[in-house]
């Protein structure tokens, strides 16, 4: 193999090329809504993005804050034909556009680029599992504090 | 490059086999395949069975993460560079678990593309799965919950075909896993009994009519 052939994920991430395109937004400007075609996944060269959902009653929580050199937009690599969330730049932000087809094909062929995606999905992972993981406590405290006062107002009467 | 006939990485055999770094171990159900605080030396690969990730707090309630079925990766926190499990894993039910070496799956991920593959399928799963949940832990009631997360239980929308059946599973269990208590759980239970949204004849079954628990507004 000869040196200087090998692919380097960064210098994939980082330049312009076929199957990507490189795009800029400003602050507040969105990347995607929910009911949009999944067709790319991104990269985050510069600035910073926010991943958010919206109840069917309008309320919006925050799914996950991301920044330069985190991947976004995954879902659509495991099938989910339209995107369900809303990302947002959240600063001026420079954006990397992978096309679907192309992003698979560089995970099978090219490990370091498997590598780093790896390593994000399971840092992505363990960050929204301990939001989860708070929502729940405080969820089965709540609810444990209103049955504790329950009983005590019934033994009262 | 050299390469022996047959020397081509299948990752479906290295999971369903023993070797060198990693070892096939079976678990009764109920029993501990790590607990909180265990030091991360593995990845685990279930082959046969089920696996329940859950987390303790500080005030000792226990909320349930996970409920993980055959051909499901845990524990890969550990690759993350966690030192230590940050919850507890415990087989649902007789279980056979692959255990691989934590720097072995590190170097497998690096080298052989159909495992890393495999992991990134899963990764991208579980994540999708992670983020569902918190979304609706932040907006949905617990009845909406309870319903979503039976429906979930028995595989509605994974498959071509559900299996209707869910696994057996307590309802001080089904109440860990959405954030409230036994009597909650037990209340929505009843009522969707009365409702015909479930079936306790010959165990838990989940109708289609859940579903309109989950949609309805």
């Amino acid at each position: 193999m000869k040196a200087g052939t090998r692919f380097s994920a960064q210098a994939f991430l980082d330049s312009p090329g076929p199957a990507k395109t490189i795009s800029e937004y400003r602050r507040g400007e969105t990347v995607f809504t929910p009911g949009d075609a999944c067709q790319h996944v991104f990269y985050i060269r510069m600035g910073g993005v926010r991943l958010s959902a919206l109840s069917s009653t309008g309320h919006e929580v925050v799914v996950a804050m991301l920044g330069p050199g985190d991947f976004f937009g995954e879902g659509c690599l495991a099938g989910q034909p339209a995107r369900v969330g809303t990302a947002t730049a959240m600063t001026p932000s420079v954006i990397l556009h992978v096309a679907r087809a192309t992003m698979v094909r560089l995970l099978r062929q090219e490990i370091a680029m498997a590598d780093r995606f790896i390593s994000q999905m399971l840092s992505r992972t363990i960050r929204t599992e301990e939001d989860l993981l708070d929502q729940l406590f405080s969820s089965i405290e709540k609810r444990h504090g209103q049955a504790d006062k329950r009983r005590a107002g019934g033994s009262r009467t | 490059m050299k390469s022996k006939p047959n020397g081509a990485f299948n990752a479906q055999a290295f999971l369903e086999s023993a070797g060198v770094a990693r070892k096939i171990v079976e678990y009764r159900r109920g029993e501990a395949v790590f607990t909180q605080g265990d030091a991360c030396n593995h990845v685990f690969y279930i082959q046969k069975g089920g696996v329940k990730l859950s987390v303790l707090s500080k005030a000792g309630r226990e909320a349930v993460v996970a409920m993980l079925g055959p051909g499901e990766f845990f524990g890969e926190g550990c690759l993350a560079g966690q030192p230590d499990r940050m919850g507890s894993a415990t087989a649902t039910t007789d279980s056979v678990i692959l255990l691989v070496e934590k720097d072995r799956m590190v170097r497998l991920l690096h080298k052989q593309h159909a495992l890393s593959d495999r992991f990134i399928a899963h990764m991208l799963a579980r994540n999708i799965r992670i983020e569902e949940d918190l979304i609706d832990q932040l907006f949905n009631s617990s009845e909406k919950r309870l319903a979503r997360t039976l429906l979930l239980l028995a595989r509605y929308g994974k498959h071509d075909k559900p299996v209707r059946a869910v696994p057996p599973i307590s309802q001080e269990t089904l109440a860990e896993m959405i954030g409230t208590t036994r009597s909650r759980v037990n209340f929505f239970m009843k009522k969707f009994q009365r409702l015909g949204f479930i079936d306790y004849t010959k165990g838990l079954k989940v109708n289609n009519s859940l579903l309109t628990v989950v949609l309805h507004e």
